[in-house]
């Protein structure tokens, strides 16, 4: 090896035996640690801010006395000194002289934040754990885990996802410590608020035909192709914003927009195994023994590791990858697994890893470490979005459920379906909770409890893949990717009617959050204003003042569309209270849409317990109601759909914040239901209940 | 010291940084990658090293107003100070499940590519360093992964010159006798 002459070593060893190890020592180098680029940015700014700090501590006191500001405060910092005195002189209590640690976070007053990403608490300086998580509290109710990274904690819900249209508030007690044991001094407040979820998620809706029905791929499933493929799909992701398809196919990685725009090649050739980053900004491939990750842009290629990885996955930033009998995290070993993988899958998370081997299925949980060995050989088709339930084949059925747990739902045979003898089998799982199997020459859609298992097409559709906003599937027949809507126009939830209605009803709640009523007027026909005229508020003046405002349901209704939308009054950055106001949108003589009708229900105050967020009429037989709380489970017993002759049946069942209902008889389109949560069934884990009743009145869908 | 800023230019840099703060960004950007790779290589784990390095750039910028220049490099500090986090760290833990898992991390892996007989070799050599004593161990990296002369080690360790070339000395000798064939 040709190594430079190092003078001190060829001091220290007399013995050419050691003195070749010495050397030989500086010669081989140790591989290069993982850095987190994330790390380095935040401890950089980190430092800064701190910096910051102390330069302007190290002004000289007459330009501090001299400034402006200073003049201006003189007066009151004198009385302060002099309160303080009498105060320190009075209650003898000690004073900190520490300098108060600084909070914050990238969320902080943030608006339309994603849900699925954990709550990043930075803290300027090394803290005590345990501390800072006994003093963090969640409003709403949330059960949480933590994790830290640096300074830095993230609070991630369990459920995995945060709640949708909710204003999160992290509060910090002052008894967290610092890691010299310094108290915090004072609480600290994180707040932002969530985005809105495609509105409604739609599911598919079947066709009307008994099933399984002959039909035409033409003719079931409007489709267009997209891209020539180089080879077999093997891989493919939406962005999260439905616009964009990644596929890897024949070794590429591309990025194929569903618009007009043109396709990018990301990577030319050789990609085995691929995973989109769950904030959607990179992806993670195996190629050439290595693994590396990319921008969707194309943009940023880094290598993580060079290893030949089974399977690859994201966990927050980092890249999760399997080799060997190994499990990684760039170049760190996380574990080591009970078995040789032959095959193995990440959860959407990272937080999890179902793998096979020669012996059995295994599900290993990243979290805990822990390594289950399942009942039966597992293969999973697809994860749920939040990462904790996965749809698989097992005994020639399909199922659903927690691959660590014992029950699963059964959602078919295979035998059933029917699917060819041996068919690979494609599946997809909605955030609107529809499982979309493909395989053996048909379409199939499936709730996840095993309910309305329905044929929806004919033909091939192999790795067939929900957008996030379920409006679209894509799938790669042959050597073309395709997009399309399943039975033409009904995968869109929105109506035709809502989506004329849809941008009156945006111009309208958003003049009315900016204050300008002169252009909220505008959008309301004559009896729009009459609903207004007496003593409704159209506009806000001072605090409190309309923050934010979202769609709690959206139906079509008659010649327009029919809204409730929440509409959220705030004090500065904190929302206090909320009410529902029913708006009817609908075209005037002209033909133009405008606000008809509007009622306003009755105020809340927020923070005070649980709250509906959402309420979706997914088929005529489903109605999921989200919450923004956790929840006791207990609360799908309690609620309650009212028909014209009274209460329906219905079953319940409830699962991270959302309450699903099945219905024993379909709704009638054209019938008018009201759904009541009533207070003393609901329970958030804090124990605490809604203030009063909700209730809603929907139509049955089309 | 290889790749290492021109000492006048890193004396330049430090006392900006001693007037101002705020300069402080720029010995960071340099010095981010050495004092990482150095914690990472003790801690061998990323959470672990991260923390740690937190707490040499905080307390480094902290510390910076009343930095002395004794001629020896920057970096020297920044190692002193990683020293005796990484020291702090493992007093209030169980110094035997570290040593573990730097031998699970560093030994017995299936190859994992077409270099996999030259890592293993070269985590065989380093397997050993990892179970040499603490301060032969810091010596050890120090010297031959971080290209440090031996009295700056000794700044940084708090030594003389003369024990820390004994703790290199003796450090070599023990590697050699066990892993003496792969380096012959």
């Amino acid at each position: 090896m040709n190594v430079p002459r190092d003078l001190e070593l060829d001091q220290l060893f007399d013995d050419a035996e050691l003195l070749r190890t010495a050397y030989y020592l500086k010669a081989v180098r140790t591989p290069e640690p993982p850095v987190d680029p994330a790390f380095r940015m935040a401890l950089r700014r980190e430092l800064m801010q701190r910096a910051w700090t102390m330069s302007e501590r190290k002004r000289p006191w007459w330009r501090v006395l001299l400034g402006p500001p200073a003049l201006a405060w003189a007066g009151a910092a004198a009385a302060a000194v002099v309160v303080a005195l009498v105060a320190t002189l009075f209650y003898a209590g000690p004073i900190n002289p520490g300098e108060p640690v600084r909070v914050q976070s990238d969320l902080d007053n943030a608006t339309n934040v994603g849900l699925v990403q954990p709550i990043p608490v930075a803290f300027d300086q090394p803290m005590d754990h345990p501390s800072v998580e006994a003093a963090v509290t969640i409003e709403p109710a949330t059960k949480v885990s933590y994790s830290w990274q640096g300074n830095t904690l993230y609070v991630q819900p369990v459920s995995g996802n945060l709640a949708p249209n909710t204003q999160y508030v992290v509060h910090v007690a002052p008894t967290a410590r610092t890691a010299a044991q310094k108290p915090l001094g004072k609480p600290q407040t994180i707040s932002f608020v969530t985005q809105t979820p495609p509105t409604p998620r739609p599911s598919p809706r079947p066709s009307p035909r008994p099933t399984p029905s002959p039909t035409t791929p033409q003719q079931a499933v409007v489709a267009s192709g997209l891209q020539t493929l180089q080879g077999p799909a093997s891989w493919s992701a939406w962005s999260a914003d439905s616009s964009t398809i990644y596929v890897v196919a024949g070794g590429q990685l591309l990025n194929v927009p569903v618009g007009p725009q043109k396709t990018r090649t990301l990577v030319a050739d050789g990609v085995r195994q691929a995973a989109l980053a769950a904030d959607g900004s990179r992806i993670a491939y195996v190629r050439a023994g290595r693994v590396a990750t990319i921008g969707v842009d194309g943009s940023g290629q880094a290598d993580v590791a060079t290893a030949d990885a089974l399977a690859v996955g994201w966990q927050q930033s980092r890249v999760l990858y399997v080799a060997g009998q190994d499990l990684l995290s760039g170049r760190t070993k996380l574990a080591t697994l009970a078995e040789r993988p032959s095959s193995a899958w990440f959860s959407p998370t990272g937080e999890r890893l179902v793998y096979s081997g020669a012996a059995s299925s295994h599900v290993f949980d990243l979290r805990t470490g822990q390594d289950s060995v399942t009942r039966s050989a597992t293969v999973p088709l697809a994860w749920a979005p939040e990462g904790r339930q996965a749809a698989w084949v097992a005994n020639g059925s399909l199922l659903a459920g927690d691959p660590e747990a014992s029950s699963a739902a059964t959602l078919a045979a295979l035998g059933n379906l029917p699917l060819a003898s041996g068919a690979a089998i494609s599946a997809s799982w909605s955030t609107g909770d529809d499982i979309l199997v493909a395989g053996g020459g048909g379409l199939w859609t499936v709730r996840p409890d095993g309910s309305g298992l329905r044929r929806l097409a004919d033909g091939e559709y192999p790795l067939v893949t929900w957008a996030p906003d379920a409006s679209h599937i894509s799938f790669a027949r042959s050597t073309t990717l395709w997009s399309g809507v399943v039975n033409g126009s009904s995968l869109p939830g929105r109506g035709g009617a809502c989506e004329v209605a849809n941008p009156v009803l945006d111009g309208f709640m958003g003049a009315r959050a900016r204050g300008d009523a002169d252009a909220a007027l505008a959008l309301l026909d004559e009896n729009g204003r009459r609903a207004y005229s007496g003593g409704r508020t159209l506009v806000w003046r001072g605090e409190p003042r309309l923050h934010r405002y979202y769609t709690i349901l959206e139906q079509p209704s008659g010649a327009g569309c029919r809204y409730v939308v929440r509409l959220v009054l705030s004090r500065g950055n904190l929302d206090v209270n909320d009410f529902d106001e029913v708006l009817l949108i609908q075209p005037d003589v002209s033909g133009r849409p405008l606000v008809h009708g509007s009622t306003a229900g009755q105020p809340r105050l927020l923070g005070k317990g649980p709250e509906v967020v959402l309420v979706e009429v997914t088929d005529p037989t489903h109605l999921r109601i989200s919450f923004d709380s956790d929840l006791d489970p207990a609360v799908s017993q309690a609620i309650q759909v009212q028909g014209p002759g009274g209460r329906l049946a219905a079953q319940g069942s409830y699962s991270d914040r959302i309450v699903t209902l099945t219905l024993s008889a379909p709704l009638d389109p054209s019938g008018t239901y009201q759904l009541l949560v009533p207070a003393r069934g609901v329970k958030d884990v804090g124990g605490r209940q809604p203030q009063a009743d909700y209730s809603l009145e929907f139509s049955g869908p089309d | 010291m290889s790749g290492l800023p021109p000492r006048e230019d890193e004396s330049r840099l430090v006392e900006r940084a001693k007037q101002d703060p705020t300069a402080f960004g720029e010995l960071y950007d340099r010095y981010f990658h050495q004092i990482y790779r150095f914690v990472y290589s003790r801690v061998k784990e990323q959470a672990g090293a991260e923390d740690v390095t937190s707490e040499v750039f905080m307390k480094a910028l902290r510390g910076i107003p009343r930095y002395q220049d004794t001629g020896r490099p920057f970096s020297a500090w920044l190692y002193q100070i990683a020293v005796n986090a990484i020291a702090d760290r493992y007093r209030s833990r169980r110094i035997t499940e570290d040593i573990d898992e730097l031998r699970t991390i560093s030994t017995g892996e299936a190859p994992m590519d077409e270099m996999a007989a030259q890592r293993d070799e070269i985590r065989r050599i380093w397997a050993v360093v990892e179970t040499l004593p603490g301060p032969q161990r810091t010596a050890m990296v120090l010297k031959f992964q971080e290209d440090m002369k031996i009295e700056d080690i000794a700044s940084v360790m708090g030594k003389t010159p003369g024990a820390v070339k004994l703790l290199i000395h003796r450090g070599v000798t023990r590697v050699r006798s066990e892993v003496g064939r792969a380096v012959s």
